[in-house]
């Protein structure tokens, strides 16, 4: 009973400790707490809100970029402004954006406050206790305890695990420690308590960088950071040779990669399909956001494998050649983002002449963003007179070189058994 | 003398043919005349023929009428006049064409091949055998797309069968052209030569299929196809017309010509209106058929890639090209 006792005051004293410290540093960073919106010019109103934190004595705010991407690609329709613990408004002036990283520093010219907020040099460790805070849903500035839990497992673009609720709206707001030093930026979240933050060396770079930064327009800098962002990827992806993985009586690549991640699935529980029918999916399970209907750095593939020994190889055909009419890009773009798809059609055969394929490609240019492209690759075995391997990637912002180069990797990388 | 009088509706189709001994003749709508007209605006006594003997020349007069008549130059006719053989003279809304017994006739026309293949397919076992054929290679492209196990095989050729019998009514609209111009209607070399002329369009498809599998985009086949469809519908709209109709053959060549300019036309004009302004999904040739049709023996990665480079540039440009806009 006594210990019982013993751990309940503990765990009152460490929540209490907790809380303190949250309202202590929320109460004295206040004044560097700030919401920010986008403001459609024509009515005046908010079109998107998020949160945002002083980063200098000068007015520098960091904010997400995803938060003012609306004034990024449209500077004519929209403005920044900020609103800050008082309730006064003001207007903002964007400097730089990290598109890869989803951050943002925009700047408040007018005789700003000089308190502001320290970017950690320390990493946290697991289990630390850490403060989210923002303004959700445009409720009014809160603090949200949580806990770090490391890096994202299996992510190309590092971001950490935060238990606690971060909440549309936060977006932007900074998540500090125990000492109120900033850690990571608020960015997404999974839903029940799973956050995603941007690691604050993410933050330090761009702080960084910034003199260089500055001198160039939004889309230069955008250019460059994809540019930079697709060479990495598809470099590690293509680092090390594919290993061949068994795939029904086919064999497909393995990238090897972590981030890529496969899922499978199979018609074999649907003895009436008239074809039997077994997919695989790798993807990445991010891409980089520049625009609600334009998102890109994403690389996806698909294999299907088709049999049907029971039917003439007329009616197998006519039926498999229906599952590869609809292929279509994996990212989301408009007119004003990219050109229309050229494609090219051919009979080829991979080296050991173990598959023969017909093979589509499709390329697609990026109108703002220059020398980058997106491609659509399809290969539809012909060579077998009752089963088919379909083997099929997307890419999403990549070069000509390394989508070239990916292209061949790719072709040669399928065969038969 | 003798004289023979052809009776013409407007539109040029002769109504009636009479022959006539004597020196005089009469015409109106009485019924003393030696033709009897029943048009309404055509009087009584209307048109006075005599034959002068000495000139050895037919002479007409209008009888002072109400509505009067026109010559064949157009003119209205206001004193006796001579006729010659093949005038063609107004008299309300009828035309009277004159001719004498010697007026020339154009040469007999020789049963042609056109001819013989005309008739050949207007048989009835010929017809049969054409709506069975169609009706079983219909049935077996429609089977082959059946993407369940269990198939209704009655509901099959059922479809199968009035999916042939359209074709009928293609030929049916042209038999009806026929026959209100008055002409035999010839429905079963209509359906005949339609189905044949129809089936070759499978033909044109298969050609199509085989080479969009072999061949790459750099070799084009698409306007050869093209062509090769609005030859055929030219083909097919050029017999409905010669066995429809008494035409010459300049004015038939004109009909399906113009007809067939008429329907692909059309057809370019709909799918050009429903291009969309911006089309986010790629547009490619997905032909594929079954490995016995593979002609091709196939490019290299490497080569197929390299290739692309073309693609990259195609892209670049439409993309530069947008932003001068």
């Amino acid at each position: 009973m006594r210990v019982v006792v013993l751990l309940l005051l503990i765990l009152s004293s460490t929540l209490s400790r907790a809380n303190e410290n949250a309202e202590q540093i929320f109460a004295d960073m206040a004044p560097a707490l700030y919401q920010i919106r986008i403001i459609d010019k024509a009515t005046g109103e908010k079109s998107g809100i998020g949160s945002g934190f002083q980063i200098g004595e000068n007015g520098y705010i960091a904010t997400n970029y995803h938060v003012i991407s609306g004034y990024a690609q449209h500077p004519e329709k929209y403005i920044i402004e900020f609103e800050d613990h008082e309730g006064k408004t003001g207007q903002l002036n964007l400097q730089t954006v990290d598109v890869i990283n989803d951050l943002a520093i925009v700047l408040h010219e007018d005789n700003p406050q000089p308190l502001h907020f320290i970017v950690s040099e320390q990493t946290p460790q697991k289990g630390e206790q850490l403060y989210s805070l923002g303004n959700p849903h445009d409720l009014g500035m809160i603090v949200v305890p949580g806990t770090y839990n490391g890096l994202k497992k299996e992510a190309f673009n590092d971001r950490i695990h935060f238990t606690g609720s971060v909440n549309p709206g936060m977006s932007g707001g900074p998540v500090v420690n125990a000492a109120g030093d900033v850690v990571g930026v608020n960015v997404a979240t999974s839903g029940n308590q799973i956050g995603f933050l941007i690691p604050h060396g993410k933050l330090a770079q761009l702080i960084n960088q910034f003199d260089v930064q500055v001198e160039k327009t939004i889309s230069e800098q955008i250019t460059e950071q994809l540019e930079a962002n697709q060479s990495k990827l598809i470099t590690s992806i293509l680092a090390t040779p594919w290993e061949s993985k068994s795939f029904a009586k086919a064999s497909i690549p393995q990238t090897g990669v972590d981030f890529i991640r496969c899922w499978g699935n199979s018609n074999a529980d649907r003895p009436d399909d008239l074809l039997f029918q077994a997919i695989t999916q790798c993807q990445m399970e991010e891409s980089v956001y520049i625009s609600d209907s334009f998102s890109t750095g994403k690389v996806s593939m698909e294999f299907h494998y088709f049999e049907g020994d029971d039917i003439s190889t007329w009616r197998f055909y006519q039926n498999y050649k229906a599952s590869i009419t609809q292929a279509a890009a994996d990212n989301q773009a408009g007119k004003e983002d990219v050109t229309e798809f050229e494609c090219q059609h051919d009979i080829t055969s991979n080296s050991n002449n173990k598959l023969t394929n017909k093979s589509i490609m499709c390329v697609r240019a990026y109108k703002k963003y220059k020398g980058l492209y997106d491609i659509m690759f399809l290969a539809a075995s012909v060579d077998q007179t009752n089963q088919a391997l379909v083997s099929h990637f997307t890419l999403a912002g990549v070069n000509q070189t390394l989508a070239q180069s990916f292209t061949k990797r790719f072709m040669e990388a399928s065969q038969w058994n | 003398m003798e004289l023979i009088i052809e009776e013409i509706s407007r539109a040029n189709k002769l109504i009636g043919r009479h022959k006539y001994q004597g020196d005089s003749l009469q015409i109106g709508r009485g019924y003393q005349n030696d033709l009897i007209l029943s048009d309404p605006h055509v009087c009584a006594e209307h048109l006075q023929l005599r034959f002068d003997n000495e000139e050895q020349q037919w002479y007409v007069k209008d009888l002072q009428t109400l509505n009067g008549s026109v010559n064949g130059s157009g003119k209205p006719m206001v004193q006796e006049q001579k006729l010659n053989s093949g005038d063609v003279i107004r008299v309300g809304k009828s035309l009277l064409k004159f001719l004498s017994p010697t007026h020339p006739v154009a040469h007999s026309v020789k049963f042609s091949r056109m001819e013989h293949f005309v008739e050949f397919s207007g048989q009835w076992w010929v017809i049969l055998g054409l709506i069975a054929a169609y009706t079983l290679i219909s049935a077996f492209f429609n089977y082959i797309s059946i993407d369940v196990r269990e198939i209704s095989y009655s509901k099959l050729f059922m479809d199968s069968l009035l999916e042939s019998l359209v074709i009928p009514i293609w030929a049916l609209i042209f038999a009806f052209i026929a026959f209100i111009n008055k002409h035999e209607a010839r429905l079963r070399s209509q359906i005949g030569v339609t189905f044949i002329i129809v089936s070759l369009f499978w033909v044109a498809d298969f050609f199509e299929a085989l080479f969009g599998f072999n061949t790459s985009d750099a070799i084009s086949v698409e306007w050869l196809i093209f062509a090769m469809a609005v030859v055929l519908t030219f083909i097919l709209l050029w017999f409905n017309f010669y066995i429809a109709l008494h035409q010459k053959p300049a004015r038939r060549f004109k009909f399906a010509a113009g007809l067939t300019a008429l329907v692909y036309g059309g057809v370019l004009l709909i799918s050009a209106g429903d291009e969309p302004e911006f089309n986010p999904y790629p547009e490619y040739n997905a032909q594929i058929m079954t490995p016995g049709f593979l002609l091709s023996s196939g490019e290299t990665s490497e080569a197929y890639v390299n290739r692309s480079d073309e693609l990259f540039t195609k892209a670049k440009e439409a993309a530069n090209k947008k932003r001068d806009d």
